[in-house]
């Protein structure tokens, strides 16, 4: 591997290599297209998300002209459910993700600029934590705790997920922390936060995209597992985790149910995958493109 | 939930509509009559055959004074002998309907404060000793010795001793005649052999090798117990009487409930105990399997908290009965019932179920009307803000639903709950959490509503384990803290009538009383749904065990499979 | 051997850190080890607290700890109070189980993965490429719960192919031939292995598609319009050395799931692992399962992990950097 450069943002050039990328700007309007549709849907749609239009008569009606998706065990649209369950979703994954990611990046650099001790036992702490599988640590967590707000499920998912951003942000300062214009930004005084954010979050902030790209599809999905358990967003508000947990128990009776969300849960996932090569192509464009 | 039956009529279903289910007039199925299986199949002849029960559940020990699951209960039934066997009928006043079991006859003393029991001569232990008068007194002493702490010490208070008379005769004596002094001592001790217990650590009972690998005196003992897999029951051939005419029951463990139900939809397990509304249509269409409903002792209910647990004052919502009444007749509960269990539930009326001796099936039930609701909460100055939530004095009508996350059935009823309440002004969240968070709320008090169940002993006493003033303090069960002076009464004078007719009336004039009060909202008496392969002939199913009568279970030679022949296996219990 | 001595007390260290966590984590949750049976009016709060204190379960967190410990110097794990045997025995029983389903469907995640991102790269940007990673990338975003169930219902149910879940047949007698009983262990592999390794295959194949177009990117390119050698060959030579990298590095991120179970997937299949015990001996409140499951995990990852290190180190400590490097950035 050549020495690592020093590396300018370069925002005007990025924005230009993602525009000029066709998967990327497919995927970026697919994006934008689902967030438009969640924050506008539930205005437009007749009924709402919680509505229980006739639990006796109502349940389980297959997909058709009255209900588009059709209707869920409790007779509430589930088309309904899930659009209002997408602005749920994307929101609470997607802070999640924000702060997990806010924190592996601020352990992982700390590690790397901090002295030796202080360092082993940062990355110590990072791999007790990764030892442990996430789904586990998540259901102590919750036992602990009598009825969690979101906002709270928020902060654990971020809690038991920071601890691969910090890895990868540890083990990138590493790599060039020794590098000449490291050395050289040192000897001529520059604090370690400066070093941190000018120098050294350049060439974290790649890799770390992409790993947050991804990381926001497993927390629905983590969290549709945690409604399936009955513990998760509670009712009657809707999440495509929610919707997934309550639909699979009827999945032989009415598919339609947890196939919805599913669908958009995967269309998610593979477009934030696409953007997340795209952006690494964009932010390093010396390279060979891995597209 | 638990649950058992009366009398079922098994009745067939061959056609897949779950229309038809729902003409099924529910009232026959409440009747409890003596006969018990009319499938026409002809009567085996020979032993043999294999029941594998599927489920998602497991006993967490088998030593009956600490056994507290219902798992642990149906395989206790099958392992060990009680004194007599209750009836069909249920009844508990007596010994009217009681048939013998370990005691071949039993001889009441003139005064009836005590009972001599004689043991049947050929009655052995799974390791081959003989059943003795002193196991009778030493299980005695082993419940209710306090070192123990067995919960069901405190059915036996009635109860001042057990002494020996000869080696086959053991007579209990009584503190004072109750109606249901027989039922305490025949129903709700399992006899356990002395010289295996005699030295195990009593405070520790649990940990003991015999509470995995019990040794019992009933028609089936435990040849191997695989936890989480498999717990292998055989016939029992060392005992005088008649053997089992199946020669094994096979528990297969499978923690989830789907996976459970699959293992016999395709044939790979025989019974399933629990099939849920939406699987009914296939298992009545599947011409392998027969459908038996059965009433069960189980109900479900949402309990106020009429006690403000941070103050220990009334409630400022709950602790106002006319609220209390609005709340439930916002509720529509006959839909509620019919949306979760479609046809296969009625709605409760009170803390009993139709089963009991104790039940007044002509109570009605608060009604349905959300005007008269709306009206009531108007006048006791709940009014409705801009955002259609009712306020009094500053304070909003919200609370929570309080309901443990692994009943699927109690997390849906608090779903169409919160909906419903919403429609009156009420703001209400459901809080869910796992057994322990519950039970750690419960026991401190610290909830607004809960959305509970009892699965209550077959005698009517139970009732004042859930319900009465004694229950209400901080270790008892009475979680609302419900005190009704008048329904006290009423349930201690029905238990203390020997006169059937004269307990119902007290009973029902109890439940007029609470129905009155409503500290809870009354919602579901569902019944037991069970898949059953046709082979087998099933007699002998009541309404608190459908397995009571599993050793007469048979399975005619014509009709046998693959595993009802293979070779059981060996014996002694591994684990 | 300082290194080696150095690792050692590191991972002694993330032992004690993981095992204390633990510990207070669950004590802190409240409940009961006793509160399983809810709707039994019986069962008053008298009585399991006397229940408690017989079975050491009471008193501070501090205490607990310290009896615990005690108690662990003694190689002495404690009492199960949900699954009533000793915790060793308990986890002696679903070890072996998780390594067998995680183990295998590791395996084949891997070679699978592995090959498919080879194909991925030498198709780079062709039909084959953008399809192979958009079916995989499916994979990952189904739900692990969702697809065990679909899957388990279309292999047993809708097509009776395979058993319906558990680990072997329960009533197959003691003495069967070991042919017949490896086949039963077979049939009941296929089902929950498929649903692993859909769900793993993805991360695998994208991992060795990034960095077999890293290295060989450059060379690659240069090498066959200099030599004009076809670019299969210069590929081959290199794949070997390129492939140990991410696997090493997924190794190490896997190994926690190889002996932590996959919790979902074995309570949809019965399969008995560690993931389900642990699982359940949370809600259960079953203090000294749950340490010990995390406890024994937590040293046999730190182990695994240590010895993945020492491997590498001994291979090539430069290839080893770079491709560490080179994969992590791309994960």
């Amino acid at each position: 591997m050549s020495e690592p450069r020093a590396q300018r943002q370069d925002w005007g050039g990025i924005m230009q290599r993602l525009r000029a990328d066709p998967r990327s700007v497919l995927a970026a309007s697919v994006l934008l297209g689902l967030a438009i549709v969640v924050v506008v849907g539930p205005m437009l749609l007749p009924h709402a998300a919680y509505e229980q239009l006739d639990i006796t008569n109502l349940v389980h009606v297959r997909p058709g002209r009255e209900h588009l998706l059709g209707t869920d065990a409790y007779s509430r649209d589930v088309l309904a459910r899930v659009v209002s369950g997408g602005r749920v979703s994307l929101l609470f994954a997607t802070s999640a993700v924000l702060v997990q990611t806010v924190i592996g990046i601020g352990w992982g650099l700390s590690a790397g600029l901090a002295g030796r001790r202080t360092e082993t036992v940062m990355m110590r702490c990072v791999d007790a934590g990764m030892s442990v599988p996430r789904a586990l640590l998540l259901l102590a967590m919750l036992a602990g705790v009598p009825q969690v707000p979101l906002w709270l499920l928020v902060l654990m998912m971020a809690c038991t997920g920071w601890f691969v951003i910090a890895r990868l942000v540890h083990g990138e300062v590493r790599a060039i922390r020794s590098a000449e214009f490291v050395l050289a930004a040192r000897a001529l005084g520059a604090s370690r936060r400066r070093i941190a954010l000018r120098h050294l979050m350049p060439h974290v902030l790649g890799p770390v995209l992409v790993s947050s790209t991804l990381a926001v599809g497993q927390i629905i999905v983590l969290e549709a597992g945690l409604s399936w358990l009955g513990i998760g967003v509670q009712a009657p508000r809707a999440s495509w985790g929610n919707i997934i947990g309550d639909g699979t128990e009827f999945i032989s009776s009415a598919p339609w149910v947890s196939i919805a969300p599913g669908i958009c849960l995967v269309t998610v996932v593979l477009a934030l995958s696409a953007l997340g090569d795209g952006l690494r192509d964009a932010l390093a464009p010396g390279q060979l493109p891995r597209t | 939930m638990s649950g058992a039956a009366c009398s079922p009529k098994p009745t067939h279903f061959s056609m897949p509509s779950l229309r038809v289910l729902r003409l099924i007039p529910l009232c026959a199925l409440t009747a409890c009559s003596a006969t018990t299986d009319s499938v026409p199949v002809k009567a085996a002849t020979t032993t043999g055959g294999t029941l594998v029960i599927s489920t998602p559940a497991e006993p967490e020990n088998l030593l009956p004074p600490i056994t507290t699951s219902l798992s642990g209960r149906q395989v206790e039934d099958l392992i060990f002998q009680r004194l007599a066997s209750i009836g069909t009928a249920l009844g508990t006043v007596g010994d009217a309907g009681f048939t013998p079991n370990l005691a071949t006859r039993w001889e009441w003393s003139p005064d009836s404060l005590s009972i001599a029991f004689q043991l049947d001569p050929a009655a052995r232990w799974h390791d081959g000793a003989p059943v003795r008068a002193s196991d009778v007194r030493f299980t005695f002493a082993l419940y209710t010795d306090p070192v123990v702490a067995s919960p069901s010490a405190v059915l036996l208070t009635n109860i001042d001793s057990v002494s020996v008379r000869d080696s086959l005769t053991a007579v209990v004596w009584f503190r004072k005649r109750t109606p249901e002094q027989f039922f305490d001592v025949a129903h709700q001790m399992y006899i356990l052999p002395e010289h295996l217990l005699r030295t195990v650590d009593r405070r520790r009972l649990a940990a003991a090798p015999i509470a995995s690998a019990p040794i019992g005196s009933g028609p089936f003992r435990v040849v191997r117990w695989v936890p989480r897999q498999v717990l292998e029951l055989a016939a029992d051939t060392t005992g005088g009487r008649r053997r089992a005419q199946l020669d094994r029951v096979v528990f297969a463990v499978a923690p989830d409930p789907v996976t459970a139900f699959t293992r016999v939809a395709t044939g790979e397990a025989d019974l399933y105990e629990a099939v849920r509304p939406d699987k009914v249509a296939e298992v009545a269409g599947n011409p392998q399997l027969r459908l038996v409903l059965t009433p069960s002792l189980d109900y479900s209910y949402l309990g106020f908290n009429l006690v403000d647990p941070e103050t220990g004052r009334p409630h400022p919502v709950f602790g106002d009965r006319i609220v209390r009444r609005a709340l439930t007749m916002a509720t529509d509960r006959r839909s509620i019932v019919a949306n979760i269990y479609d046809s296969l539930a009625v709605q409760a009326r009170g803390p009993f179920t139709s089963a009991q001796a104790s039940a007044d099936t002509t109570l009605v039930p608060l009604p349905y009307a959300p005007d008269s609701a709306n009206a009531l909460l108007d006048a006791a100055g709940w009014m409705r803000g801009a955002d259609s939530v009712r306020r009094r004095n500053g304070a909003l009508l919200t609370f929570g639903i309080l309901v443990p996350s692994t009943s699927v059935a109690r997390m849906r009823a608090a779903v169409l709950l919160q909906e419903q309440f919403r429609r009156i002004g009420a703001d209400v969240r459901i809080e869910s959490a796992d057994m322990g968070g519950v039970m750690a709320r419960i026991g401190a008090r610290r909830f607004d509503t809960i959305l509970g169940a009892w699965s209550p002993d077959a005698g009517p006493a139970s009732v004042r384990e859930a319900w009465s003033s004694p229950a209400a303090v901080a270790g008892g069960n009475n979680m609302g803290t419900y005190r009704s002076a008048p329904f006290d009464a009423e349930v201690d004078s029905g238990l203390a009538s020997f006169a059937p007719a004269a307990m119902r009336a007290h009973f029902a004039a109890a439940w007029r009383i609470i129905a009155d009060d409503a500290p809870a909202i009354w919602l579901a008496e569902p019944r037991r749904v069970m898949a059953i392969h046709s082979r087998f002939v099933t007699p002998g199913m009541r309404a608190d065990a459908w397995w009571a009568g599993l050793a007469t279970w048979s399975i005619p030679v014509d009709r046998r499979v693959a595993r009802d022949t293979a070779p059981p296996a060996p014996t002694g219990a591994s684990r | 051997m300082h290194a080696l001595i150095q690792r050692l007390w590191h991972g002694l260290v993330v032992v004690a850190i993981v095992a204390t966590a633990t510990f207070v984590l669950v004590r802190l949750a409240p409940g009961d080890p006793f509160a399983a049976a809810l709707e039994n009016a019986r069962l008053t709060p008298a009585i399991r607290a006397q229940w408690r204190a017989a079975y050491g379960l009471d008193g501070s967190v501090g205490t607990q700890y310290l009896h615990w410990i005690s108690s662990l110097a003694r190689g002495d794990l404690g009492f199960s109070t949900s699954t009533n045997q000793p915790v060793s025995r308990a986890i002696a029983q679903a070890l072996p189980n998780t390594m067998l389903l995680m183990g295998t469907s590791v395996v084949i995640a891997f070679v699978l993965g592995t090959m498919l991102g080879a194909l991925q790269a030498s198709r780079r940007g062709g039909v084959a490429d953008r399809g192979i990673g958009f079916v995989t990338l499916i994979g990952t975003a189904l739900p692990d719960f969702w697809l065990a169930l679909v899957v388990l219902l279309a292999g047993a149910s809708w097509w009776r192919l395979f058993p319906v879940g558990g680990v072997a047949d329960l009533l197959l007698p003691i003495g069967a031939p070991w042919h017949t009983v490896l086949l039963d262990h077979l049939r009941h592999l296929v089902l929950p292995v498929c649903t692993l390794v859909t769900l793993l295959v993805a991360p695998v194949a994208r991992l060795q598609r990034i960095a077999l177009l890293d290295r060989l990117g450059a060379e690659w390119i240069r090498t066959a319009t200099a030599k004009g050698v076809a670019p299969r060959a210069v590929f081959r030579r290199h794949a070997w050395r390129t492939a140990l990298g991410p696997v090493v590095t997924l190794a190490g991120l896997a190994l926690p799931a190889l002996f932590g179970g996959a919790v979902f997937i074995e309570h949809v299949f019965a399969w008995p692992g560690m993931g389900q015990l642990a699982a359940s001996a949370v809600a259960a409140r079953d203090y000294h399962l749950v340490v010990g499951c995390v406890l024994v995990g937590t040293v046999m990852v730190v182990a695994g992990s240590m010895l993945a290190d020492t491997l590498l180190e001994r291979l090539d400590p430069r290839v080893a950097h770079d491709e560490i490097m080179a994969a992590r950035s791309a994960a």
